[in-house]
């Protein structure tokens, strides 16, 4: 990935965590169209805009209905129209909303899918994705309601916003408006008409997923690492040593592969159908890359090792905080490990048929996801937990566990404040400095 | 002298030697078929045989006796006593069997000392024949080195049943998974199924995951020259209202589903060869993530066969094939419903044993140390391969009998290079279902045939190694 200034080029080849993290974080990152990604697109392009002329194959989502719809044909008159309506059947988020910064991270992740030019959208669209991205906004999309085999409901949400919909909600400086509201006031075209096949490729992915997915991976590294540095910090005892190493390393293998699954996701042609060139004109191929198993499966490893990771700062804490005084934060940090331990179970292995049976297998991994944010969310309680634990013991060094006010704070020095209000500051602490997000706001 | 040092030659062999024991698991496979080849009325003897449930295959003890002579050639050559100990089960080709009973590594590893020591209640294998230990062991003068008790000792300590029964699992779960494609393109081709989705474009540049792309590629070749698989064939048949645009998700997910199933069944086997780097090993959780993640992916593919096999029982989903897959005298002759049903209710069983709460390390209240799970991830995987092989082998059954259902009206249609293979061998062991008969008889000899590899080997051999 080429970063010059704050510009990042995207290509669809090579988009890293890191990258999406760094732009999720900095306003100040500009994410733009790779020049040569665009001439792709644009010859892709050709060949729909082809098929709308004439002798077109059956092209699923060009000149069929969707779903179990997809042997209703479909007049090339009606494309526009079409278009712009069919996000609001399939918009169908319901709960609280998404964490902005993960919605808006999935604008940047399609925008990426769509760029490896297999998906025949306009490079006007893939332009238009990250114009809305640039300008810091975010879809404003509510949780429940997708199963991961592609991200149906969360996605269709954004082409609304991408497209200005009637309807269509975004979050920007912090306030829940109309995208069109939003639109004026960042100075960006109200509206966007998303033409043949656009509103499917900006939907039939599992990029909100991705985008949690992105999140997920880098919270759970950051307070994996966290409990490292803490614990090397202690001089209190750490039992069985020669296991917890092994256990470590492990641990370790196991999040470097995950990480590496997540991170290839990001480049990989997520939707259907895909155009591939044959000659002077395109094939069109009709089948399931909207789909994202690995990375179902890989979350669901993740709430293991998150459990077992758990279970060792647990005994730390038993070992060596087990006395009067600390009742209320050992009672907090078994709460914590109960949960994680709980969601150390496989989403990937549960399937209910839906949409008629057309989808007769769904592997969850949006749901996931969901769990696997869970177990970060309870982490960083027991991590909290265990910062202040650490804090408190005068046995140890204070300045290099946290910032003076911190400390003041979790102190005996300042006894007002209540377990609970200390605990949710030690837990924005760690937010902000781990750049840990939740799922939900 | 270092017990966990790296030799280079070990590290340079791993690979090779963990694709040597799974040949040697394919050839344990192909042993237990030429016993039951023998048997006066092939079709039903699986049926008839006595339940072994608890021992496992021959080759686990094989691959541990293997991983024990390595250990000892690698770090304790001058211990040739011990050496000539194993030197001579190898060359007596007598072979420990082993049980899946949930006991701690210890027991484990003595029930595998006591089956050579001829312990009554133990086993052994003898040319891969299961018999009493006590009747084959007593009287061997070489097992007079058990006697001592420091030989007895080291070799417990020195013999690697989990990393045998990894190897084991890995080697069957590569044939389940050639298995599942096998499975996948017999049903393809039945419901006359829609190609486009094994396109190698959608694989190769799309989402180019290596399980992926093999598994495209596997599809690709099973039904190379197919003439069920087309628009022609559908017209001809008359099941569709019109161009079938796309199949669902557990027919046409397959290369992204099966692929995610391999690629955990890949890491499963770096893993493994990274262990085989040692000899001994110097354990490590890892093993247990990996074992784990592969148990996960298993039920998914579990999950995505019995679902094809619903589809194949309703004339609505499977594009006009009989309901129930039977067309003589429907209504008196019942047909596949609780045989499809039977697939779900094993399905469900493997739900319930997926990871769960517990990882691969855990402090023990009892014992006051921390515990390994990994002999619970390998014996819980050993549990699912046998209920996944079910699930297939129910595939397997109904989808020969809807490409022959559908064959009666297209009969001048070819059929795939691999499938017709496939086909004929389940057709040597299990006739067309015309009328009510006894399902569990049917399903028992499916399932052998999936278990002794039959069906790969009938495929492979026409039209070559699959992925």
């Amino acid at each position: 990935m080429t970063m010059t200034n704050a510009f990042l080029s995207i290509n669809g080849y090579n988009l890293t965590n890191r990258d999406v993290i760094n732009a999720a974080f900095h306003n100040n990152v500009v994410a733009v169209l790779d020049p040569a990604a665009e001439v792709a697109c644009a010859a892709s392009r050709k060949q729909v805009d082809l098929w709308l002329q004439t002798d077109a194959p059956v092209v699923y989502g060009v000149n069929t209905g969707l779903g179990n719809l997809k042997d209703t044909m479909l007049s090339p008159s009606e494309h526009i129209a079409w278009n712009s309506t069919i996000p609001y059947p399939h918009a169908v988020g319901m709960g609280n909303f998404i964490n902005p910064i993960i919605t808006r991270t999935a604008l940047l992740i399609r925008a990426n899918v769509l760029s490896r030019s297999y998906s025949g959208v306009r490079p006007a669209l893939i332009h238009r994705i990250l114009e809305v991205f640039n300008a810091g906004i975010s879809p404003a999309i509510r949780e429940l309601g997708s199963t991961g085999l592609s991200d149906l409901g969360p996605m269709a949400h954004c082409a609304m916003v991408v497209s200005g919909m009637e309807g269509a909600r975004v979050f920007y400086k912090d306030r829940l408006i109309s995208a069109s509201e939003c639109f004026e006031m960042a100075g960006l075209a109200t509206t966007f008409t998303l033409e043949c096949k656009e509103v499917l490729s900006m939907m039939n992915g599992s990029t909100m997923t991705q985008a949690a997915a992105v999140h997920c991976i880098q919270a759970a590294q950051a307070l994996l690492k966290y409990q490292d540095e803490l614990l090397a910090l202690s001089t209190l005892q750490n039992p069985e040593l020669g296991v917890v190493v092994d256990l470590n390393i492990a641990i370790s293998r196991t999040l470097l592969k995950i990480t590496q699954t997540i991170e290839f996701e990001n480049n990989v042609s997520c939707d259907n159908p895909l155009l591939f060139q044959n000659g002077l004109s395109y094939d069109v191929a009709m089948g399931c890359n909207c789909s994202n198993t690995q990375v179902g499966y890989d979350l669901d490893l993740l709430c293991i090792i998150l459990s077992d990771k758990a279970a060792l700062a647990v005994e730390f804490v038993k070992s060596n905080y087990t006395c009067e005084g600390n009742e209320e934060w050992l009672a907090i940090a078994s709460n914590a490990a109960w949960h994680i331990h709980q969601n150390a179970q496989s989403a990937s292995v549960d399937s209910i048929p839906t949409k008629a049976g057309q989808e007769d297998h769904v592997e969850f991994s949006y749901g996931a996801v969901r769990k696997a944010f869970s177990s970060v969310e309870h982490y960083k309680t027991l991590m909290a937990c265990l910062l202040i634990l650490l804090t408190k013991d005068h046995r140890q060094e204070q300045s290099v566990l946290a910032d003076a006010a911190l400390s003041k704070m979790i102190g005996a020095e300042d006894n007002r404040v209540g377990t609970e209000q200390t605990l949710r500051t030690v837990s924005h602490h760690l937010d902000t400095t781990l750049s840990i997000v939740s799922f939900t706001i | 002298m270092t017990i966990h040092s790296k030799s280079n030659d070990l590290l340079a062999t791993s690979n090779v030697l963990l694709e040597s024991y799974v040949a040697l698991v394919s050839a344990d496979q192909n042993r237990a078929h030429g016993i039951f080849s023998t048997f006066e009325s092939q079709t039903h003897a699986k049926y008839d045989q006595q339940s072994t449930n608890n021992i496992l295959p021959a080759s686990i003890g094989e691959i541990a006796l293997s991983l024990l002579d390595r250990t000892y050639k690698s770090q304790f050559a001058s211990d040739t006593v011990a050496r000539d100990f194993i030197r001579s089960l190898m060359d007596h080709n007598i072979v420990p069997a082993l049980t899946i009973n949930p006991v701690t590594n210890a027991i484990a590893r003595q029930a595998f000392v006591e089956s050579l020591q001829g312990t009554p209640n133990r086993y052994v294998y003898v040319n891969g024949v299961l018999q009493p230990s006590q009747s084959v062991m007593i009287g061997m003068d070489f097992i007079n080195f058990l006697q001592n008790e420091s030989n007895l000792i080291a070799i417990e300590e020195r013999i690697d049943l989990n990393l045998a029964k990894m190897i084991y699992t890995y080697a069957v779960s590569k044939t389940l998974l050639k298995t599942a494609d096998i499975c996948t393109s017999m049903t393809l081709e039945a419901i006359r199924g829609e190609t486009s989705a094994f396109d190698s474009r959608l694989h190769e540049l799309g989402r180019p995951y290596p399980g992926q792309i093999a598994t495209a590629r596997n599809i690709r070749r099973l039904i190379e020259q197919s003439e069920l698989t087309t628009e022609e064939a559908r017209i001809a048949f008359g099941g569709d209202a019109g161009p079938r645009c796309q199949d669902a998700i557990s027919i046409r997910a397959v290369p992204q589903t099966h692929g995610a199933v391999r690629d955990a069944h890949a890491w499963l086997g770096e893993v493994i060869s990274g262990e085989l780097e040692f000899a001994p090993r110097k354990a490590s959780p890892i093993t247990g993530y990996a074992v784990d993640l592969l148990a996960i992916a298993l039920i998914d593919l579990g999950s995505m066969s019995e679902r094809r096999t619903a589809r194949l029982l309703d004339s609505k989903t499977s594009y006009g094939l009989p309901m129930n897959l039977m067309d003589e005298n429907p209504g008196f002759n019942h047909g596949f419903p609780v045989i499809q049903a039977a697939a779900s209710a094993i399905l469900a069983e493997m739900k319930l044993k997926a990871p769960k709460g517990y990882g691969q390390s855990r402090f023990n209240q009892i014992t006051g140390q921390y515990n390994s799970f990994e002999l619970e991830s390998c014996n819980r995987l050993l549990e699912l391969l046998p209920l996944l092989r079910k699930i297939l082998a129910i595939e397997a059954y109904m989808s020969a009998q809807a490409m022959d259902l559908c064959k009666k009206k297209l009969t001048g249609n070819a059929v795939g290079l691999g499938t017709r293979s496939a086909l004929s061998k389940i057709r040597e062991y299990i006739s067309l279902v015309r009328e009510n008969r006894f399902a569990s008889k049917d399903m028992a000899v499916a399932e052998m045939i999936v278990e002794y590899g039959l069906l790969v080997r009938a495929v492979e051999d026409n039209i070559g190694q699959l992925d």
